[in-house]
């Protein structure tokens, strides 16, 4: 799929066209790791168009999320407590790595996704690949490349932070890190021109929402992480569901009082909710919000499911951007429709 | 008694998320449902355009303690003055629950319900589970007067942005073991200027702990207690009834402004 856009890989979404249409060329089996595709791709009845069409899907998962009944195998992983992971990298300005390690055994018939991996290597006949026969032999041998060992990780809490040096000076003498032709950050990209691009971006106006309708924005709380954490019970209990943030102005318009309850429904007739109202002064009268990653509809998620909205369920049309590959989901329009 | 021990919130730094409220849930093990600390958002639309904070609602371990001077069984007691909670001893009987100018304690499964200051592990040398996990470094424990210190310190870098900032719990009750840097009044946040003790623990301490008082007083004392302790237990499970969270919030009349409330 390299080739599409200019700059990078494809991203995720645009992997499903291929899997419906063959084109450009055919996908036909589909591995789901820690990934809620029907909560993080937009346009949800094409992904469940894929997922039926696809010859083989297997899920591995912690939780029995929306995705795990459209697959033909489910290995249920263990929990972040009760296995180790790869090692943790994270290179921005204070580069560290992390460690994590189990505190407790898994429970039921529950693996680690190292072994998970490791055993589907071995069963496929591809052992050469996995050359080590313990997560802490892998994590040691990853770790000697920089001169570190398991133990010296876990002395130091399980984290070992490295001095950052985010600044150009730092690389005097060798090689600028940016691959620009100036070396330095562009603003105005001559590769972008040439390539019929737009060297120096320019606002492009977007639709508008149609009579009746807002745009649907959407974003994050600071209790839940993405669409993973509805269903955990102490974040479970501090925030239930959703709300839709309504303009304090447009309600009054509306005859809409603050507690009410309504669906959402998108400019191609998909409803989501029902959802509480919060009318507030803090959004544009043209918009609403919704937190991200609620509205499971997967009945296994005993306290998440059909809680509050999915803005995912909502976003049907994305617009691309041509050089990244982007998906931008906020040209989504919605009415709110009263419960009864 | 060694130094007065206190937690101390700046409201500037509070970020809202929660997290001391999930630490202090799973950190003393409280019953799915059970709650210290109720985090709740204040917006307001003033004349200087939107405004918003973070107010907390737990206990404030008052110097003071009405909660303590009310309990008869000892259940509640104070210690370097942070207001210990010795739960085996507790009645159930709600008398902290009415006395408490700031409606913190709550009856649950017929036990007191507040804030333990992570006493046992305090005494073990170690932080108190809300403190130890605050990402932002907004909740601060430790020797009061050093915390009282910091907080002044603190308003008057923020006086600038916030004209109004203020340290709340130097002075009240005898000086509260939870002080608050404030953006704007306490009225803002739901917190009275003034906090006061009721009625009911007057009467308490001027007619029963003396005993001028003979039995039947006591009973008929005991008696009216007990009615308003239902009565407010009903209020409360009517509360509980209508509200989606299980924390702890401020009853409707003390909640701290709502949205888009002007002033």
């Amino acid at each position: 799929m390299r080739g599409k856009f200019l700059r990078g890989p494809t991203a995720m979404q645009e992997l499903f066209e291929p899997m419906i249409t063959g084109k450009p060329y055919p996908i036909t089996g589909l591995v789901l790791y820690g990934t809620n595709v029907l909560h993080t791709v937009p346009n949800v009845p094409r992904t469940k168009e894929a997922l039926a069409k696809l010859d083989f899907v297997l899920t591995i998962d912690v939780l029995p999320q929306d995705h795990v009944a459209w697959s033909d195998v489910v290995l249920p992983e263990a929990t972040s407590l009760e296995r180790h992971d790869d090692l943790w990298t994270c290179a921005h300005k204070t580069p560290y790595l992390a460690m994590r390690e189990p505190a407790v055994e898994p429970l039921y018939e529950t693996r680690p996704g190292w072994w998970i991996a490791k055993e589907l290597g071995r069963r496929l006949g591809l052992e050469e690949f996995f050359p080590w026969q313990s997560a802490e032999e892998y994590l040691n041998q990853r770790l000697g490349s920089i001169g570190l060992t398991l133990d010296q990780v876990r002395e130091q809490g399980g984290v070992v932070v490295q001095k950052g040096k985010p600044y150009l000076t730092d690389f005097e003498g060798g090689p600028s890190p940016f691959t620009t032709p100036s070396g330095k950050v562009e603003l105005y990209s001559e590769p972008l021109a040439k390539s019929g691009h737009d060297p120096l971006p320019r606002y492009q106006p977007v639709a508008e929402p149609p009579a009746g309708h807002f745009r649907l924005l959407y974003g994050r709380s600071p209790v839940h992480t993405f669409a993973r954490t509805q269903n955990t019970p102490a974040l479970h209990a501090l925030q239930p569901e959703n709300e839709v943030w309504l303009n304090d102005v447009a309600a009054a318009g509306l005859g809409i009082r603050d507690g009410e309850r309504v669906w959402l429904e998108n400019q191609d007739g998909v409803r989501s909710g029902p959802v509480r109202v919060k009318v507030t002064p803090r959004i544009r009268p043209d918009c609403v919000f919704t937190v991200h990653g609620f509205g499971h509809d997967a009945p296994g998620m005993t306290r998440a499911h059909r809680r509050g909205a999915s803005d995912a369920a909502l976003q049907t049309r994305y617009a691309l951007d041509p050089i990244s590959g982007g998906a931008g989901l906020r040209v989504n329009f919605v009415k709110l429709v009263r419960e009864r | 008694m060694g130094a007065r021990l206190a937690f101390s919130i700046d409201l500037d730094r509070c970020i809202g998320c929660r997290a001391c409220v999930v630490a202090c849930c799973t950190g003393n093990e409280l019953a799915p449902g059970d709650a210290f600390i109720a985090v709740s958002e204040v917006i307001r639309r003033g004349e200087e355009g939107l405004w918003g904070s973070f107010a907390h609602h737990r206990c404030f371990h008052c110097a003071e303690a009405a909660c303590v001077e009310v309990c008869p069984t000892g259940a509640l007691s104070k210690w370097q003055g942070l207001t210990a909670v010795a739960a085996e001893r507790c009645s159930g009987c709600g008398y902290c629950v009415d006395a408490c100018p700031f409606h913190v304690p709550a009856v649950r499964d017929g036990l007191v319900s507040k804030c333990v200051g992570c006493v046992d592990q305090v005494q073990q040398g170690e932080a108190a589970w809300c403190e130890r996990t605050c990402p932002s470094r907004a909740i601060r424990f430790g020797d009061r007067e050093a915390l009282l210190a910091a907080a002044r310190e603190r308003v008057q870098q923020l006086v600038a942005r916030h004209p109004r900032a203020q340290v709340y719990g130097d002075a009240q009750l005898g000086g509260l073991g939870l002080l608050l840097v404030l953006l704007d009044r306490p009225g803002v946040y739901g917190l009275p200027e003034r906090p006061t003790t009721p009625l009911l623990l007057d009467v308490w301490q001027a007619a029963v702990q003396p005993g001028a008082l003979g039995l039947s007083a006591l009973a008929g004392l005991t008696m009216g207690a007990a009615f308003l302790v239902a009565r407010r237990r009903r209020a409360l499970e009517h509360e509980a009834a209508g509200a989606d969270g299980p924390a702890p919030a401020p009853p409707a009349g003390k909640r701290a402004g709502t949205e888009g409330g002007d002033e």
